[in-house]
């Protein structure tokens, strides 16, 4: 899977649809956007929309401008990128590490998540569900 | 086998598809080729011949992919095609009726291959026939067994073919299951979800028939009713439809007679079966991949070009800088060149789905009761791919209007002095970079004072209102127009047209419509060829650039200060032609912030005709040929965009419909 950190927190996302990892451009904005997306940037000569990484992980702070990695995803046909604060590394995760979400954790949207595997220094690493990160909220 | 055995196997079955699939469209060209010219002498020799060599392949490749009951039964009708081109048998209206149920037989045969298990069918009946036909007797009717005592509505049973008459009879007579499906589909995307369900059904069973039928009260969406045998009787046939807008219901069946009703709950959001063409060899999504590497490679082609200047600005002397520069400037047009070759693969003959069409139009007109003669005209006229798919629904929506309320019954054309058989013609042809349909019939034409008084009556137009003859026309096309089912039966015509005018928009297209009253009515749809390379216009507009196509501005303006006005709300500039209201791009970027009164310098005009409108923009940056992408599902379905493009400085840039955005600003109603 690959981890990547957005405010703060680390993420990771299976690296089964990922199509490339790329430097975060300036979006073109589109007028009637869902809530999260930021617009479009062209890429491999086609058009990739653009999804606010802390927005859809519905993570609090300041919209995510220019600076940061795009994850670009493949999703039924269509190019999807994901704007995030650093891409970490690969991690291989073993189906055992992973656990249920804790409740204690409040999170605003639960369907995001497969899992977390907890870290050493108490934090956790939030397994992301592809296809839900791609949908907005409910 | 091995396994690499079995995927060339899987390989040849499917090109075997592609290929029958191919033949079939051109049998269905001939075939009414054929019955064009019937009444008219002995059939023209060549086009017999060519429907012989066709049917002729198709046995060959049947034959080799060991389908032998298809491989029979074209033999039998090429047995038959054989003497009618020698003319040693006369083409009558009953063999051409045979020819017919032949060609119907062996095509869902064909396609029931491509199913998951194939219903094993008989087809002797149908191969004795033949051999009668060619032998030169008489055709035997195949009326034997009526099935208008089951209770079938006998707008179907009208509607039924003698092979399928005889295919109902013989189940029934083997003590099978009839099972009558009632369809309703949407008219977006009825033919993807009428195949898929047909597809669901075959394999459990067999579909005997398909019959469109025109549902009084229902305007927008298409009714199907669906003869079919299953296995699974009713119940299982309920289980396979589940989650489709059907109803099921038994019409005969061995012991327990009629079988209740059982109605499913329609649910739309379903997956879509995915539109991919039948006889287009390579996938349409392989070719949109190497449409966007060649944008690719363009785009970086322009990286290397702009290096190749600057080094020649900075080193003017350089003699090989000189040289890279020069033999980069000759390798943009040749990208250019396979980019627009590229795209031209996409187009394809209209004749694809004009002769769907027609097989579908004569259908529905027996079913109705009319009698129509239909024509097409330039079925070799070029379409995009997805055009095509696009533009199938809205034609046969005009064309079930014309039959429905159009063309009148036989009896009421002969007062009129008129043909009996009413005549409906598509027509396509080419201009420039658009295709133009034409969609005529020779029916009663609509009253304009009756269209009038149905749009006052409506709420469309306030009483007294002084519209146009153009303006009156266009309120067919409303919204409200169409619901108002009575009022428009009234006037003759408008049902559905609606969604006839959103679907055409989406493609970037446009429809309007002519008549004379007592003498027929045609609409006409202009589309763009393609709607992925375009030549536009680039403006700059809130702070970001805006490509145009050029198909759509008839005017670019620079504004004199003393010449712009208020009035109300709006912005209007007093053009020497006459008074042009002026939107603003910023209203369609943040449409909940009134757009600040900026210095307004230019303009470019756009819209119908009769009521264009000025979209103020800060300036022009040029004119260049783009190639519009798609963007994606998440970003809403706004009127006003036809896509994205780059430009080369890897910047999105939006592309803009002007007639979308001028529709969408203007009083349109929202979609209830």
């Amino acid at each position: 899977m690959l981890v990547f950190a957005v405010g703060g927190q680390e993420f990771a996302l299976p690296l089964g649809g990922i199509v490339e990892i790329a430097r975060a451009r300036t979006p073109t904005p589109v007028p009637g956007a869902e809530p999260g997306v930021l617009g479009i940037v062209p890429f491999r000569g086609a058009m990739v929309t653009v999804i606010d990484g802390r927005l859809r992980l519905g993570l609090s702070g300041a919209p995510m401008g220019r600076a940061g990695s795009m994850i670009v995803l493949r999703d039924s046909g269509e190019l999807v990128g994901l704007v995030v604060d650093a891409v970490a590394r690969v991690a291989l995760i073993h189906p055992a590490e992973r656990e249920p979400l804790p409740a204690a954790l409040r999170l605003a949207r639960t369907d995001l998540f497969l899992g977390v595997v907890p870290r050493r220094d108490g934090g956790y690493l939030f397994l992301l569900d592809a296809g839900a990160v791609l949908r907005p909220a409910p | 086998m091995a396994d690499g055995g079995r995927g060339e196997r899987e390989r040849l079955e499917r090109d075997f598809l592609a290929e029958a699939e191919e033949i079939f469209d051109a049998l269905a060209d001939a075939l009414r080729s054929l019955e064009e010219g019937l009444g008219s002498g002995p059939p023209r020799r060549p086009l017999v011949n060519s429907i012989f060599r066709e049917v002729h392949s198709l046995k060959g490749l049947a034959g080799l992919q060991g389908h032998q009951g298809i491989a029979d039964l074209a033999h039998a009708l090429e047995d038959l095609l054989d003497r009618l081109r020698l003319g040693r048998a006369d083409l009558s209206a009953a063999v051409l009726e045979l020819l017919h149920e032949t060609f119907d037989a062996l095509q869902s045969e064909v396609r029931a291959l491509g199913g998951p298990r194939s219903a094993a069918r008989v087809h002797g009946v149908l191969e004795e026939r033949l051999r009668a036909a060619a032998a030169g007797a008489d055709v035997p009717a195949g009326r034997e067994v009526s099935p208008a005592p089951l209770g079938i509505d006998p707008r179907v049973v009208a509607a039924l073919s003698e092979y399928e008459e005889r295919r109902l009879a013989e189940v029934i007579g083997n003590g099978g299951v009839i099972l009558l499906v009632r369809l309703r589909l949407g008219p977006r995307d009825f033919d993807v979800r009428l195949r898929e369900i047909v597809g669901r059904i075959e394999s459990r069973g067999e579909v005997i028939c398909t019959v469109p039928v025109l549902e009084k009260g229902d305007e927008t969406d298409l009714h199907f009713t669906l003869l079919v045998t299953s296995d699974g009787g009713a119940e299982g046939l309920v289980h396979l439809l589940q989650g489709a807008p059907a109803t099921v219901e038994a019409v005969a069946s061995p012991g327990a007679g009629s079988a209740g009703a059982k109605m499913l709950p329609p649910d739309e959001g379903r997956e879509e079966a995915r539109g991919v063409s039948d006889s287009l060899r390579v996938p349409v999504a392989r070719l949109d991949d190497v449409l966007a590497q060649v944008a690719d490679l363009s785009i970086a082609l322009a990286a290397v070009g702009r290096s190749a200047r600057s080094l020649c600005q900075t080193h003017p002397v350089d003699r090989q800088a000189r040289e890279l520069d020069r033999l980069v400037r000759e390798l943009v047009p040749r990208v250019r060149a396979l980019q627009r070759s590229t795209i031209e693969t996409r187009l394809v003959p209209v004749e694809r789905i004009f002769g769907r069409i027609g097989r579908m139009v004569a259908r529905a007109a027996r079913s109705a009761g009319k009698e129509v003669e239909f024509h097409t005209l330039g079925g070799e006229t070029e379409l995009d791919k997805a055009m095509m798919d696009g533009v199938a629904s809205p034609l046969v929506q005009l064309l079930r209007n014309a039959l429905d309320h159009g063309i009148e019954p036989p009896d009421e054309r002969e007062k009129a002095g008129k043909p009996r058989r009413g005549r409906l013609v598509l027509s396509a042809f080419q201009k420039g970079r658009s295709a133009i349909i034409d969609v005529s019939d020779d029916g009663r034409g609509i009253s304009i004072e009756r269209v009038r008084a149905a749009a006052q009556a409506a709420g469309l137009v306030p009483a007294g209102a002084a519209l146009s003859e153009a303006e009156t026309r266009d309120l067919i096309f409303s919204p409200g127009f169409s619901t108002a089912a009575r009022v428009s039966q009234d006037s003759g015509r408008g049902v559905g047209l609606d969604v006839v005018r959103r679907s055409i928009r989406r493609l970037k297209g446009t429809i309007v419509v002519r008549w004379l009253q007592g003498k027929g009515t045609t609409f006409t749809i202009a589309l763009p060829t393609t709607l992925v390379l375009v030549q536009a216009l680039i403006v700059r507009a809130c702070g970001q650039r805006f490509a145009i196509p050029i198909g759509a501005v008839r005017e670019s303006l620079r504004l004199e200060s003393a010449r712009l006005r208020r009035s109300g709300s709006e912005e209007i500039y007093d053009h020497p032609r006459g008074p042009l209201p002026l939107m603003r791009l910023a209203s369609l970027m943040r449409p909940d912030q009134e757009g600040s009164m900026a210095e307004s310098k230019y303009a470019v005009v756009a819209g119908p005709p009769d009521r264009p409108v000025g979209i103020i923009v800060d300036g022009f940056v040029g004119q260049q040929e783009v190639v519009i992408k798609p963007i994606g599902q998440r970003l809403a379905d706004l009127p006003g965009l036809a896509g994205a493009t780059d430009l080369g400085d890897a910047t999105a840039v939006l592309v803009l419909d002007p007639e979308g955005l001028i529709a969408g600003g203007s009083r349109e109603r929202p979609l209830p």
